[in-house]
């Protein structure tokens, strides 16, 4: 698997082809099934996009830590919808976008391995590790790694003094920066890449005139996207510093309950880590590098999912993705370096086996994660919003983590009201008060979106509000916010829903008077 | 290359500079938290007191298991008794000797390792020494809570053994005399627990996988090792039976059913501990430097296992006891100082023109890379600034900062006097240890600590034909030991064991003698003491 040779076995793009051909049908099958539920996240994304569609301004109209070119994304099938009404759903589209993406993705990082030994073990472990991440697509990592793949590829191949041209360095470039722009701790990300390329590879002029490439891009979309000045503002005194404290920030009410566990998934990491080291082939450097590389990007993830220190699926998709790959890039490497693989029939006829075996595991293990029956059967979210609200409605939300109810919304055809789309500053900043005082910043944007709040239940939009049982009640209660809610609200009894990281979680519901 | 090579030797050969720049560096390293155990003469976690007392009890001549009860193999219990018996010669706690003993250790570690590199010290190699050197001196400099665990005693311990393995694999000069020593002290690594031994297992496997080869496998340091592990398994005969009794059916089946009360989920831990975090962090920087060095020594390999291997470890306690990332953090170092040297190779071998910049940037940056390193703990310690206890309580003189005390030794202090006997009834080491160590008092029963409790309560859910007895034997243990040594304090749990107790009328059968003093709110338990 020698970066500079062609198919030294005759393994052609066909066949290459012919290897992702399982993979991407799988993937395809399963994203467009009737019970495939897209990642909690993109529903909150939907939801900020529809709303800046609408003219509202993020950080300033409504809050969640998403960068505004997050929220230009996931206004793409919002608009493609109003284009084309009554054909597919939004959920729909943004699947079929999400799908173009990553077959877009897909064939930028095999554009640029093609003429390379390693396009076969590329090719299924990209479409592996698509598959493995599935149930997180449209996820803010999932969106770095479609842009990241084909960067590191292309930093690999410079690396080994393999040139793209200039048009696909410039698209590549383009895609990471938007990549980076989606999300702060995705430039962390890729700055922890390239601290590996430069100490595996040192200075090397091409890729310094592709860094310079991906710097202007990079102030390009960032300029944009934050242009506005009072988007600008509230984004940097209000939302950024709350990012960062996000990361010393311990929730001691986090019982781990996500499902699968994924600490049982660090095993297979430390294991295919160990692999990376020892199987990727040490007399072809190349190889080794590229091992080298999505073994680093796999651990840069770990790293964040670690700072992240909430244990969320979807902080853990870049180890998943970056693992799957490399798992899937040793075997395919382990078959072609078998004896009994030389003859040209028997080793198409194993990468075959793989091609087919190794995303039937993977989907076996990831599609439907077993979430305890007890757990499931006592949700009746759902019941509650259908019971109390009608087609169209808004639904007010207060839940440190917003996922459990973002989807159901979508699905029930309502709609969400309120300023803080999740109410996890509200925790923050009463926590970060006991004890000493708040920063100016902190303390501006507590008054303002206290006040919005507010203004939220006095204006009564909302015809429902779930509030987190206890601590966003308690919350609401702290701030004097209580007195404002009983009197424009009336109780309605309570619902449960199950939510990782909590297990199950309570909601008071409160139904307009 | 080979003009760069001359280059690079003839630096290292006609100036002694960078030899006495890597010395003073560990030398510095090595020193510079001194003060700090000097100025916290009572520092000591729960788990490292409990087999200090444990050592004394055995230094009384009182049999492991049958007078004392314990979960662990006895060797901690062997190595617990050097500090207790030094402190019996000298007049400064036990609790001090112990922190100076594992710092002595630390320095006889690093002096055997740096004999190792010395006896190779014309080797192609040698960049990487004085910060291989450094790896187990940075792991001990900033451990806190953990100082002197066993798997702190147990990277010290191992790593000459693991430098002499790869210089032996490497066909380095190993003197005899080194290769004995190195052996003596990976015995007795290895021994302190099984998956240490295992790890070393591994390693072995590694290396001899790397280089294909059989024909090190029995060299002297692993004869004396093997020999000295068999040696210490055999002894486990002489235990008598009554103690091989309470290891092999009480303790050992106990602790392995019943451990899962201390396993906590890892999202949970990562949410409560801000440390558990720690060597998550390490172990991304090491992997990312060791696959951006990768076959740039053979060192890499076997240090890449050793971090992996014990990232299992970890990973399989899945417990909170952040102790069992220690051997992780020392392959974390280990690849760290690997990288470095590494890079101090590079800059000296391809850029020799800038050489005095270069080796006053070097100096400049290993000093401040040091002192950001220990500082916590070595150049800011407020121990000046805190409420000091007056040593001169429990037989010595001297301060200690209060806030080293754990919270029932003030209330140990002021209820008993030096010497007395007393119990803490709980579920787990703390807080009855260090408190009634660092009060300078004895334990007034065979369970120095109460984790058996909870962990029955697991294994009765397992099974409870086989341990419900077992609970109830433990419980009336207790009520002998009470009725026994006649302990002149009771510290009792209020969450966990006073309920439990009190379904077997704890109190009113063995407690009669006894009267309430009052509830340690910050310990959740309240204090009787004998009338």
């Amino acid at each position: 698997m020698a970066a500079t040779e062609n198919d030294g076995n005759g393994l052609n793009s066909p066949l290459a082809i012919m290897i992702l051909l399982p993979t991407l049908i799988l993937l395809s099958v399963r994203l467009f099934s009737a019970d495939f539920i897209l990642a909690p996240q993109v529903a909150l994304h939907l939801d900020g996009a529809s709303r800046m569609l609408a003219g509202q301004k993020p950080y300033l109209d409504f809050w969640d830590w998403s960068q505004p070119a997050l929220l230009a994304l996931y206004s793409v099938p919002q608009l493609v919808a109003g284009l084309i009404p009554h054909f597919l759903s939004i959920s729909d589209w943004t699947k079929l976008i999400l799908w173009v993406l990553t077959l877009g993705s897909l064939t930028l990082s095999l554009l640029i391995v093609r003429r390379l030994e390693c396009f076969s073990a590329v090719a299924l472990a990209l479409g592996c590790a698509n598959l493995s991440v599935c149930s997180q697509f449209g996820s803010t990592q999932h969106l770095l790694m479609l842009a990241l793949t084909p960067w590191i590829l292309m930093r690999w191949a410079t690396g080994e003094r393999l040139n793209s041209s200039l048009p696909l360095q410039l698209l590549i470039a383009g895609l990471i920066a938007y990549a980076c722009a989606l999300d702060l701790p995705h430039l962390a990300v890729l700055l922890w890449c390239e601290g590996f390329f430069f100490l595996r590879y040192g200075l090397v002029k091409q890729m310094a005139q592709q860094l310079l490439i991906l710097a202007l891009a990079l102030l390009v979309i960032w300029g944009l996207t934050l242009m506005d000045t009072s988007i600008w503002q509230s984004y940097w005194q209000w939302t950024i510093p709350l990012r960062l404290a996000q990361y010393k920030y311990f929730d001691s009410a986090l019982k781990g309950t996500t499902v699968p566990d994924h600490a049982n998934f660090l095993y297979l990491f430390a294991l295919v880590q160990l692999a990376a080291f020892y199987l990727s082939d040490g007399k072809n450097r190349s190889a080794a590098n590229l091992s080298g590389a999505f073994a680093s990007l796999a651990l840069a993830g770990l790293t964040l999912f670690i700072a992240e220190g909430e244990g969320l699926s979807c902080d853990i998709v870049i180890v998943v993705y970056a693992t799957v790959f490399l798992l899937s890039l040793l075997l395919v490497t382990l078959v072609r370096r078998n004896k009994l693989t030389a003859s040209k029939p028997v080793l198409i006829a194993s990468l075959s086996i793989v091609s087919i075996a190794l995303p039937i595991c993977i989907l076996s293990v990831t599609a439907k994660p077993a979430v305890p029956v007890n757990l499931i059967a006592n949700q009746n979210i759902d019941q509650t919003i259908l019971k109390l609200s009608s087609d169209g409605d808004q639904i007010g939300i207060f839940a440190e983590y917003p996922d459990v109810a973002y989807p159901r919304l979508e699905r029930l055809h309502r709609k969400s009201s309120g300023y803080l789309l999740w109410a996890r500053p509200l925790r923050m900043l009463c926590d970060f008060q006991q004890g000493k005082r708040l920063t100016d910043d902190q303390f501006s944007f507590q008054t303002y979106f206290m006040t919005k709040i507010a203004e939220d239940f006095v204006s009564g939009k909302a015809s429902l509000i779930l509030v987190e049982e206890p601590k966003q009640s308690e919350l609401l209660a702290f701030n004097g916010l209580d007195r404002v809610l009983h009197k424009n609200y009336l109780p309605a009894g309570n619902c449960q829903v199950f939510a990782e990281p909590y297990g199950l979680t309570n909601f008071s519901v409160w139904r307009r008077k | 290359m080979i003009s760069a090579k001359i280059i690079s030797k003839s630096i290292f050969a006609s100036h002694n500079w960078c030899f006495c720049t890597g010395v003073l560096i560990v030398l510095m390293a090595l020193f510079c938290k001194i003060p700090y155990w000097f100025a916290h003469p009572l520092l000591i976690h729960a788990d490292q007191s409990v087999y200090l007392a444990m050592a004394d009890m055995f230094l009384q001549g009182k049999k492991p298991y049958v007078d004392f009860f314990d979960f662990n193999p006895p060797l901690i219990i062997y190595l617990s008794t050097i500090p207790v018996a030094i402190s019996k010669m000298v007049p400064l706690p036990s609790i001090q000797i112990f922190n100076l003993t594992v710092n002595f250790l630390m320095l006889f570690s690093t002096a055997l390792s740096g004999a190792l590199f010395y006896a190779n010290r014309h080797s192609t190699d040698r960049y990487l020494y004085f910060p291989l050197l450094l790896a187990p001196i940075i792991c001990t400099q900033t451990q806190s809570y953990d100082f002197g665990q066993r798997e702190h005693l147990f990277v010290l311990l191992y790593f000459p053994f693991f430098v002499c393995r790869l210089m032996r694999y490497r066909s380095g000069h190993i003197p005899a005399n080194l290769s004995a020593l190195v052996g003596i002290f990976a015995a007795v690594g290895v021994s302190l627990k099984p998956q240490f031994l295992l790890t070393a297992l591994l390693l072995e496997a590694v290396l001899m996988g790397q280089w294909r080869t059989l024909k090190f496998a029995s060299s002297p340091e692993t004869k004396i090792c093997a020999l000295l592990t068999v040696l210490y398994l055999v002894h486990f005969v002489f235990l008598g039976q009554t103690a091989l009794d309470v290891l092999l059916q009480q303790a050992w089946p106990i602790y392995t059913t019943g451990l899962s009360y201390f396993h906590i989920g890892f999202i949970e831990g990562l949410a409560s501990l801000s440390n558990f975090s720690y060597p998550y962090y390490l172990l991304a920087l090491a992997l990312t430097l060791a696959f951006a060095c990768k076959g740039r020594s053979p060192w890499l390999e076997p240090a890449v296992a050793l971090t992996l291997v014990s990232l299992f470890s970890l990973l399989q306690a899945g417990s909170i006891w952040t102790y069992r990332g220690i051997p992780l953090q020392l392959g974390c170092w280990i690849l760290i100082a690997l990288a470095t040297g590494l890079g101090i190779e590079f800059l000296f071998t391809r850029k020799p023109k800038i050489q005095v910049p270069l080796r006053l940037l070097l100096l400049a940056g290993s000093a401040y890379i040091c002192l950001c390193a220990f500082a916590p703990d070595a150049f800011k310690d407020s121990a000046s600034g805190s409420r000091q206890f007056d040593l001169a309580q429990i037989g010595y003189s001297g301060k200690s900062p209060l806030n080293d005390l754990s919270p029932l030794a003030p209330s140990i202090v002021a209820h008993s006097k030096m010497g007395d006997k007393v119990i803490y009834l709980g579920r787990g080491v703390r807080p009855g240890y260090p408190s009634i160590l660092q009060a300078r008092r004895n334990s007034g029963s065979r369970y120095l600590h109460g984790m058996i409790l909870p962990m029955l309560l697991v294994c009765i859910e397992k099974n409870p034909t086989r341990y419900t007895p077992l609970l109830d034997k433990v419980i009336a243990n207790y009520g002998d030991d009470i009725l026994a040594n006649k302990p002149k304090l009771i510290f009792m749990d209020d969450i966990f064991v006073a309920p439990l107790f009190a379904q077997h009328q704890f109190v009113q059968k063995y407690m009669t003698n006894y009267e309430l003093v009052e509830r340690v709110e910050k310990a959740q338990c309240t204090l009787y003491r004998s009338k």
